[in-house]
């Protein structure tokens, strides 16, 4: 056998096997992943508190603060996605985008720009969020999500949802949430 | 000739050389090596789009990696000049931490891809911010930490551009090889699509010359062929005109010997008549002159009356559509009326006739009985003038049964006269010819009698047996097709039909084909009455293999012997021929 031809033959059988484990993985209830970073830091960083400020949202003269207790008030649901960065299956707790644009009266053909912690930027409109079924996560498998995961809150898509494969749009440590 | 029949040859069918399929063999060769080498190319273009793609996202993975690590040392000067607390540093490393974790399409994570000099910096920096307290720094923690923290801020500053420097090396070295491998690929397909172009071209013209060569040498011998077919259309338009000018000519001629021999016969029976009165009349038993005289008028008006009425009844023959007219006749009452006729010139010269038959059989034939009378008084007549010792006239019916063909009425007249000799026999048809002894023996006669037994015979589908010795007498036989009812004829004539075909069929020498024809024409022969003929057929065809090409000399033999039967079988051919 050529070495190319083994090796097609070993990737084709690691392929298979790595796509069995996926579908064993699909298949099965969720496991909480590594919460360790291999690439943080020693020291952890505290997560915020429930009553620390960790979103703000701003359409124009209105201003909404959001801590993770009133986040939580406006009702929270149980996610599974698969994360597209880290590429494994991780169970979120998550409160709806369309809640929190409700809250601050975003209309559905407002630009919204969500910026994050870093002032990483991305802009689309609340209706393109909310058709998507976007979501904020604030916990995941109910423990806060580090800041080295993308915590302590962050935006996620449904599998097959239109935006959950357009990578940008799932911003990391979600600071703000402005209309244009 | 030769030439014409390799045209008719090359006109028949498209043909193709050995050189022609050799290079069209070579040409399918390079066709598919080209589409296997454009399947390559193609698949290498695949792969290579592939890469750069998955190249976009470790890029923009690198790029926010790089981005990350200098608000990160950004951060950690604000944190050493006491602007920042310690935890927003330590939040700006969460975030590159995050990044680094990152899993791009290769599987790897964007830190295992990273250089071991950068993330050794980065853990150096950790330790140093782990170190100090939190919140913003003291005066003397930033005295402290300026002198180790600074380095190692310019340190990672440089390993972040390593990391993008590296990264770009990296693609590249990866999209010049799959260049490489790309133009490779291009080449060879370039050389193989000029090689199948060329090939291709040559034999396509190649084709195309000797077409055109094909095209010219039918359409030459096309016209030649119309040319030569205009010629024997002109040639058969006039046979078939000539064909129509001796039809009339001859029906003419009919018409003038019958309207002639009208006005002749009136004249001769009154010539004969008063020759007859005269002779009875007049006193001349005392003048041998005028006995003689007499005589002489007698015998010649009588022949000349014989003369006309044998040129009217030719004259009648020759006329068309005389079988139009046919019906079931009784040779039997034919025979019997014959004899009757020629009772008085029996009874005068002291002849005895036998009519020999069998009263169980039938004797019926389809045709006219005034002609077929005619043949027989014509016949028995001659019987009777050439019979000068011997008075014994025998006239037989037979019938002849033949399982493998039609049955036969056969009519024989035998006298134990002058007898007539071989060589003369096959010329008595001919119209005026008289038998040399006859002549030479002063019998009367027209030479007609027996021109019109033959025409007779001709026009009856029969066939006449002349068998003949001189001084001791003459045979002459007739037979006559048996009457057949229209059902019968019809399937009599199929099965005729299909012994023609039969022998036409088997006259084949290739062994399978002449076993399958055998079995084929066996069967159905012996369905149509040909038992005998068909079971040895396919006696033959039984015998025979698949497995020889050409049939030995010893089944052509059989097969030529059965075929010689075949042909006996078949129906005597309608020309009224004497067979001595």
């Amino acid at each position: 056998m050529k070495p190319d031809t083994k090796r097609i033959v070993v990737v084709t059988l690691a392929t298979l096997l790595l796509y069995t484990g996926i579908s064993g993985a699909q298949s099965a209830t969720p496991k909480p992943a590594s919460t360790k970073n291999p690439y943080g830091a020693s020291i952890p960083i505290d997560p915020p508190g429930p009553n620390d400020v960790v979103l703000t949202v701003t359409n124009h003269s209105k201003v909404v603060k959001f801590t993770f207790t009133s986040l939580r008030k406006l009702g929270t649901t149980k996610l599974s996605v698969y994360e597209p960065f880290v590429k494994v299956r991780q169970t979120f707790t998550v409160v709806s985008l369309a809640k929190i644009f409700k809250s601050a009266n975003i209309l559905p053909t407002a630009n919204v720009i969500t910026d994050a912690l870093n002032d990483y930027i991305y802009t689309n409109t609340a209706k393109n969020f909310t058709d998507s079924q976007g979501q904020l996560a604030i916990a995941r498998f109910g423990a806060p999500i580090p800041y080295d995961q993308g915590g302590p809150i962050r935006i996620i898509y449904p599998d097959k949802s239109t935006l959950s494969s357009n990578l940008p749009s799932w911003n990391w440590s979600l600071n703000v949430i402005k209309v244009k | 000739m030769e030439r014409r029949q390799a045209l008719d040859r090359n006109v028949m069918k498209f043909r193709v050389t050995s050189g022609q399929k050799v290079l069209a063999f070579i040409a399918l060769l390079s066709f598919f090596a080209l589409s296997f080498s454009i399947i390559g190319t193609n698949k290498a273009s695949i792969d290579q789009s592939k890469n750069l793609t998955a190249a976009t996202v470790p890029a923009s993975s690198i790029i926010f990696t790089q981005r990350e690590t200098l608000v990160y040392t950004i951060r950690l000067a604000q944190w050493l000049d006491q602007q920042i607390p310690r935890r927003e540093v330590q939040i700006a490393r969460a975030l590159l931490a995050q990044r680094l974790a990152i899993v791009t399409t290769d599987g790897k994570s964007v830190g295992e891809s990273a250089p071991s000099g950068y993330l050794k910096t980065l853990f150096i920096t950790d330790s140093i911010v782990d170190s100090s307290s939190a919140g913003i720094l003291t005066t003397k923690e930033r005295a402290r930490l300026a002198l180790v923290l600074n380095p190692e801020i310019d340190n990672l500053i440089a390993q972040a551009r390593l990391l993008v420097a590296n990264y770009q090396l990296a693609v590249d070295s990866q999209l010049t090889a799959s260049a490489k491998a790309s133009r490779n690929g291009d080449f060879i397909t370039l050389l193989l699509l000029i090689f199948f172009m060329t090939i291709s071209g040559a034999w396509f013209v190649w084709i195309g010359r000797t077409s055109i060569s094909l095209y010219r040498s039918g359409r030459n011998l096309i016209l030649a062929e119309g040319k030569r077919l205009e010629i024997l259309a002109a040639e058969l338009a006039a046979t078939n005109e000539a064909v129509i000018e001796l039809e009339s000519l001859n029906a003419s001629k009919n018409e003038f010997i019958s309207n002639i021999s009208h006005e002749l016969r009136t004249p001769l029976t009154s010539i004969i008549g008063y020759v007859d009165v005269l002779s009875t009349t007049m006193q001349i038993d005392s003048d041998p002159q005028l006995i003689e005289i007499f005589q002489v008028l007698d015998r010649n008006a009588t022949i000349l009356l014989s003369l006309v009425q044998s040129l009217l009844t030719l004259s009648h023959l020759d006329s068309p559509n005389k079988r139009d007219s046919f019906k079931p006749v009784d040779l039997l009452d034919v025979a019997e009326d014959a004899i009757f006729i020629l009772h008085a010139e029996i009874e005068k010269k002291q002849f005895s006739v036998n009519l020999v038959y069998n009263p169980e059989d039938s004797y019926i034939v389809a045709g006219d009985s005034g002609l077929i009378s005619q043949a027989f008084i014509n016949l028995i007549a001659n019987s009777i003038k050439f019979s000068f010792a011997a008075k014994e006239i025998e006239i037989g019916l037979t019938r002849l049964i033949h399982e493998d063909a039609r049955n036969m009425i056969s009519v024989s007249i035998r006298d134990q006269g002058i007898g007539i000799p071989q060589a003369e026999i096959s010329h008595l048809s001919e119209r005026f010819y008289r038998a040399s002894n006859a002549v030479f023996e002063h019998v009367p006669g027209t030479g007609l009698g027996l021109a019109i037994v033959a025409k007779v015979i001709e026009l009856h589908g029969a066939s006449l047996r002349i068998e003949s010795e001189l001084g001791k007498g003459t045979i002459f036989t007739i037979d006559f097709p048996e009457y057949l009812s229209p059902l019968d004829n019809l399937i009599a004539n199929r099965k005729f039909d299909l012994l023609a075909e039969a022998i036409e069929g088997i006259q084949v020498d290739d062994q399978p084909q002449l076993k399958a024809k055998l079995h084929e024409y066996g069967g159905a022969l012996g369905f149509y009455d040909f038992a005998e003929i068909g079971e040895e057929l396919l006696s033959l065809s039984r015998a025979l293999t698949n497995d020889e090409k050409v049939a030995d000399l010893d089944t052509l033999n059989l097969r030529d012997q059965l075929i010689v039967r075949m042909k006996e079988a078949l129906p005597k051919k309608e020309t009224g021929e004497i067979n001595v």
